[in-house]
């Protein structure tokens, strides 16, 4: 029986099958291999996929929705007709049609498959991920990361060795991936990207800047005009080099609208400079110089766009290469994965290793100063190869405990509270003095991104284990209400005179841009730091703001991007 | 434990044949097979290539294929090429002649100008949301694009703007474009090397409190009716009253009960003194005949009109979603949703209650016992009484089990 590989995108979906003799897009019910992610429902109440779907988003807006995938993994709902329905359950209907249009293709059941997922995406998204196959009937055979998937299809597709930087522009997410590819061995060495950066967001910003430059509020059009303007700018978007004139219908009201490359600039220049923040992140990550980069590669749609094309060019002085079609390449790596997976006929062994995006750790009684929260305590770093399994000891923080709470929090900041918690895990422990009894929390992370807790008793030996369980969500309203407040309420203590915020706020940044032991140390001077400021001692402060700012500007004189 | 041993390999210092070797051994080992092995060997591998890598010095050929190249020489040349924008030539535009380091400079110049003309105008001190669309055009310049042009303006509008930082400090919306622009929390550590720490910090300070942007997420979903985010249940334990996971239907004879207190205290406040006042009178006329009907006239014509205006007024936007008899049974009046009635639909729920109770008074009594708390008319009306103190209690049992 076949696995199949999916590109379950943001804006379209592919998916495709090993055959000896190479790579097989299937095509769906209309004959095309992208099928559009955009659920819907027909007038007699029936789901309906792909480009049906997406045609009917301009006059029945209210009972269809695309650009789903950025709510995976949160709470969020959206109303179809009468119906709710969360992103997971929406993508599972995607994948059923893909698993149907497979299964008409190939004449068999298809029950397994290897399913692609931006490289940034974190636990609780990967987790809606495979629910939403299974959803679908189908068995995860593996997460593989976009970029991963697309430098696969590269390196198989021109059999040429060395590092590749992968940039994946897709309709939602932009992922960023630097690998090696030597002797059958895919290393990749480290991934950044971010969730929210996409096609959809130009489109987004060009409406937003024709109705703020009209005065419309956007809440004052009526779907079905808001979603033939998105569909204006889209097009528009896909015809750049041509100079163009809309007529934008809003309101009753006939405007014309001159799409000129200053304007077009304006709107995505902004955009495209945050897109350089993950590129720079990667390369520091990696250690590496761009000039030792190989081969730049575009994946995505949304490299399409001039004006990204440019900018990569002069970061990396040389022109970026897109050999395969860029809105297939991550599908076409992700069947190459499932023909691994097989051990298919006619492909030569490849071994992939990949990295956690994200740094993972835990939370720690933060004795310096209990107002803040917790500290976050990195167990497993950021762009460490997996699969790996780390463990850390940690002791009671107060006499007669008996109960210690292991939360799991996955981000870069140096407090808990900013971070992401993934979930947490209450273990019982003997009655004894403070830091007589200890746990070992193990971290193992897989193939597939996802991560397990194992926490260990010393004393009794007793072990729990936790696949973590999300909660929907993330940080809810109130948490986030929450913390901001929390935050606000400090304003009015010693530690906020503005000089000593900056330095911290500084310290903070550079403890999210480094790792390892530079990333303790700042941690360090940033506790004695704060221990100072909290007795109050203008004099003490003072000269600790002088060794603690000699030292962030060694630190920071030190890294050289 | 020594690499070399793992990787089956006298120790060497060329990088081909470490990876060639790991190679071998990763066909053998796989990651998703036996990861503790794979983690040993990987270990091993990058250590035989950092070893590689410092027995072959300062030699720079090897860097091509080297994943791992020294950096610290590259860096510190770096750094010290940094603070000297206009010398910068990372990385190379796309053609290096005169004519493009001209046009850069004419551009470099015409945006300058127009910032500073800007700032003299006193733009980034009028309130209003033209700040920042006024500073657009800066965007729309294709050289924006151009990392050594990027950042020579970023540099130079900087010091504009510390130039003129006691009259005309960029308020938040404005510094955020900005910095979207130029990336100056970023470039922070260079920067302030160059123009200043503490005057770079009082200009930049708006940039490190303000927190995230949390509409990222439903930005650019399209269609659909509504987003609705789910609420969280509290799992913590810390706020049980929040959010009890499974709410309790109120059962018939606490609905009763809770209905005759609200008839007895409305009594009590106002039908009471009425009803002494017309017994008073009546004694006069005609004595003790007819204090049966007086009582129910007074009940039909005072008590149930007030108590129903009371239902409308409480459970619908009141506080309490309840009324004063439900309230003190611990009850509650929710939609489908367990989220309070509007107005309109609470009236509605009166409405309802009133009708079936006029018409099949008898029949609707008998059904709703079999009904096990969810009543008929809260059925038509799609409301549910909830009987909040139970489900509580049985909450916070779960709770602490």
């Amino acid at each position: 029986m076949a696995i199949i590989g999916i590109d379950l995108g943001t804006t379209n979906s592919a998916c495709g099958v090993w055959k000896p003799q190479g790579v097989e897009l299937i095509p769906n019910r209309l004959g095309e291999v992208l099928t559009p992610s955009v659920v819907g429902l027909d007038d007699s109440g029936e789901i309906i996929v792909g480009r049906t779907a997406r045609q009917r988003l301009i006059h029945h807006s209210d009972k269809t929705v695309a650009a789903f995938k950025r709510l995976m993994g949160t709470g969020h709902r959206v109303g179809l007709g009468t119906q709710l329905f969360t992103a997971t359950e929406l993508s599972s209907l995607v994948l059923r049609s893909l698993k149907e249009d497979a299964e008409a293709h190939l004449g068999e059941p298809v029950e397994e498959a290897v399913i692609s997922v931006p490289a940034y995406f974190n636990d609780n998204q990967r987790q809606a991920t495979k629910q939403a196959a299974e959803l679908a009937g189908l068995t995860v055979r593996r997460l593989i990361n976009e970029p991963t998937a697309a430098a696969m299809a590269y390196g198989l597709h021109q059999n040429q060795e060395g590092l590749f930087l992968i940039l994946d522009l897709g309709g939602g997410t932009f992922d960023v991936s630097l690998l090696e590819f030597f002797e059958g061995v895919m290393e990749v060495h480290a991934s950044a990207g971010d969730n929210f950066l996409g096609g959809e967001d130009f489109v987004e910003a060009m409406i937003n800047d024709v109705l703020a430059s009209r005065d419309i509020p956007r809440d004052s059009l009526p779907a079905s005009v808001l979603q033939n303007l998105y569909l204006q700018m889209e097009g528009a978007k896909r015809k750049l080099g041509t100079p163009q004139t809309l007529t934008l219908d809003l309101n009753g009201q006939s405007f014309t609208h001159e799409v000129t490359p200053e304007w077009f600039a304006r709107i995505a220049t902004p955009l495209l400079l945050r897109a350089k923040h993950p590129i720079e992140r990667t390369l520091r990550d990696a250690d590496l110089h761009p000039g030792k980069v190989d081969e730049v590669v575009l994946v995505g749609g949304s490299t399409r766009l001039a004006s990204f094309r440019s900018m990569v060019g002069k970061m990396f002085g040389r022109l970026p290469s897109c050999h395969l079609d860029p809105d297939t390449v991550v599908a076409l790596g992700a069947t190459i994965q499932a023909g691994l997976l097989a051990r298919g006929e006619g492909l030569d062994d490849v071994v992939l290793t990949d990295v956690c995006p994200y740094t993972l750790g835990t939370g720690i009684i933060n004795e310096d100063n209990p107002s803040l929260g917790d500290y976050f305590l990195p167990i497993i770093e950021r762009n460490s190869v997996v699969p790996i399994s780390v463990e850390r000891r940690l002791s009671t923080a107060s006499d007669g405990q008996t109960r210690i709470t292991v939360k799991v929090y996955q981000g870069e900041n140096r407090l808990v509270e900013k971070n992401v918690q993934l979930g947490e895990m209450e273990v019982q422990v003997p009655k004894g003095a403070r830091g007589q009894e200890s746990v070992t929390v193990r971290y193992s992370y897989d193939m597939n991104g996802l991560l397990e807790v194992d926490v260990t008793v010393t004393s009794t030996g007793k072990t729990y284990h936790k696949l973590i369980e999300h909660s929907p969500g993330g940080l809810s309203e109130e948490e986030k209400a929450h913390s901001r407040e929390r935050l606000a309420s400090l304003k009015f203590h010693p530690r906020d005179g503005e000089e000593n915020r900056a330095l911290l706020a500084r310290a903070d940044r550079l403890f999210e841009s480094n790792l390892g032991e530079r990333r303790e140390r700042i941690a360090d001077l940033m506790g004695d730091f704060e221990q100072v400021l909290d007795r109050q001692n203008p004099l003490d402060i003072a000269r600790a703001q002088k060794t603690f700012r000699e030292a962030l500007d060694f630190l920071e004189s030190e890294s050289w991007f | 434990m020594d690499p070399w041993r793992i990787l089956q390999l006298e120790a060497t210092d060329d990088t081909r044949a470490i990876k060639r070797a790991y190679a071998r051994l990763l066909k053998t080992t796989r990651p998703d097979e036996s990861p503790e092995a794979f983690q040993a060997l990987h270990a091993a591998y990058k250590a035989a290539l950092k070893d590689a890598e410092t027995a072959t010095g300062a030699e720079p050929g090897g860097g091509r294929t080297s994943p791992e190249p020294r950096f610290e020489s590259e860096a510190h040349e770096r750094a010290v090429t940094e603070p000297v924008p206009p010398e910068r030539v990372d990385p190379p535009p796309p053609s290096r002649d005169l004519d493009h380091a001209r046009l850069a400079d004419s551009e470099f110049e015409r945006l300058l100008a127009r910032c500073r003309e800007l700032l003299d105008a006193g733009a980034a001190r009028d309130a209003g949301a033209e700040r920042v669309t006024a500073w657009q055009f800066l965007a729309e310049s294709p050289w924006m694009l151009d990392s050594a042009f990027q950042h020579r303006l970023g540099d130079s509008l900087l010091q504009l703007f510390l130039e003129r930082q006691d009259s005309a400090p960029p308020d938040e919306p404005l510094l955020h474009y900005l910095n979207q622009l130029f990336d100056w929390q970023g470039d922070r550590g260079a920067l302030s090397g160059r123009l200043g720490r503490e005057r770079l910090d009082l200009l930049l300070a708006p940039l490190d409190s303000t927190p995230s942007d949390d509409s990222d997420l439903i930005r650019g979903l399209r269609g659909g009716e509504k987003v609705v985010r789910e609420v969280r249940r509290e799992e913590t334990g810390e706020t049980p009253s929040a959010e009890p996971e499974e709410p309790y239907f109120t059962v018939m004879g606490l609905r009763l009960t809770a209905m005759i207190l609200d008839w007895i205290l409305i009594g009590s406040l106002v039908a009471m003194p009425a009803w002494i006042v017309v017994v008073i009178n009546s004694s006069i006329n005609d004595t003790d005949q007819n204090t049966f009907q007086w009582v129910l006239s007074i009940f039909l014509g005072l008590v149930i009109p007030i108590y129903l205006v009371m239902a409308v007024v409480m459970e619908g936007g009141g506080r309490w979603q309840a009324t004063p008899g439900k309230r003190m049974l611990g009850l509650k009046v929710t939609d489908r949703n367990f989220q309070p009635l509007s107005f309109g639909h609470n009236l509605w729920r009166v409405v309802c209650f009133v009708l079936i109770h006029s018409f099949a008074a008898h029949f609707v009594v008998v059904i709703n016992i079999f009904l096990r708390g969810n009543l008929v008319h809260d059925r038509i009306s799609r409301s549910y009484l909830i009987n909040q103190a139970r489900s509580e209690r049985e909450y916070k049992e779960r709770q602490g089990r």
